[in-house]
């Protein structure tokens, strides 16, 4: 069924006189309703954060570990001092390990289960 | 234009918003009428809509145009409301005869009346369409928008919308002549 044969003939003049014009005054009323909203937002679009998450990922452990090397090394040079350092070096990771989780909680809300009600 | 104003808004400007609300206001009335039926409903209807389209605003990716994407909002909002009310979207009668209409002579009976009257018949020919019918003529004829955007706006396949196309146009014939057919009897 070829549509473009519709485009011509009467109808398209019968119907554009079924134009309506909204009531007065709606403009205003939509925009006091627009007023009282919250303001939108630009969200990072969907390649944007799915590139933050794979590069975090990657570059995550690679951080974690070096900084464990650099933490046992300063331990050490420290001597018998050097092992109050492994408290901080335990807070550290366990603060990677938040970010991470929170990470893998932003992608799942923003990109995964994105506008399905679960997020 | 629309994209500039997009950012505005995005970027705080809320007043900005004015510019979809004025450019699209009465196309987006003209579509709610047609699904709901009755002037209050469709304001409620086009307010809801704009409220929505302002707070998805973030999301909307730009993929098509703003009006497909507000217009679409309205079709789910009306539709929402006609499930509130428990009115169906369907036709009540299947059309009973597939002869052919001669489209010179019913402008010939449509010009007859006056420019009014002539609103009149052919805002109630659409009246007596079911609203999917009806909307589909509106969309295509007075939007001016292609099969593709209808479908998108729609929700329905293509092969669909060209069936109802099709089928909507020639209900229009028959309800706007048996109408005129009616005016011209009396007039006599």
């Amino acid at each position: 069924m070829n549509t473009d044969e519709y485009k011509d003939g009467k109808i398209r003049e019968w119907i554009k006189k079924s134009e309506m014009k909204a009531p007065p005054g709606m403009s205003d009323r939509i925009m006091n309703a627009v007023n009282t909203a919250h303001r939108p937002v630009a969200q990072p679009s969907f390649g944007k954060v799915r590139i933050y998450f794979i590069i975090s990922l990657i570059l995550m452990p690679v951080a974690l570990f070096f900084t464990d090397e650099a933490f046992s090394l300063f331990a050490q040079s420290l001597g018998d001092m050097g092992k109050y350092f492994v408290f901080y070096e335990y807070t550290l990771i366990a603060a990677f390990t938040g970010f991470a989780l929170f990470q893998i909680d932003f992608f799942m809300k923003n990109v995964m289960w994105k506008d399905t009600g679960f997020s | 234009m629309d994209s500039a104003f997009l950012k505005k808004v995005l970027n705080g400007d809320v007043q900005a918003y004015r510019y979809f609300v004025d450019k699209y206001k009465d196309m987006a009335f003209s579509i709610a009428v047609g699904i709901v039926r009755n002037s209050d409903d469709a304001e409620e209807v086009v307010q809801d809509a704009f409220l929505k389209a302002y707070n998805g605003l973030a999301s909307f990716r730009q993929q098509s145009k703003f009006s497909t994407w507000l217009y679409k909002i309205i079709v789910n909002e009306g539709l929402k409301k006609l499930r509130r009310k428990k009115l169906k979207f369907e036709p009540v009668d299947e059309m009973k005869e597939d002869r052919k209409i001669d489209e010179t002579r019913l402008d010939e009976s449509l010009r007859s009346v006056r420019e009014e009257e002539q609103r009149y018949y052919i805002h109630l020919s659409l009246d007596r369409m079911s609203p999917r019918e009806s909307l589909v003529l509106r969309l295509f004829y007075l939007e001016e928008r292609d099969i593709n955007e209808v479908t998108e706006i729609m929700g329905l396949s293509k092969t669909n919308i060209k069936t109802i196309l099709h089928r909507s146009r020639k209900r229009f014939y028959s309800i706007l002549e048996k109408e005129l057919k009616h005016e011209i009897k009396t007039l006599l």
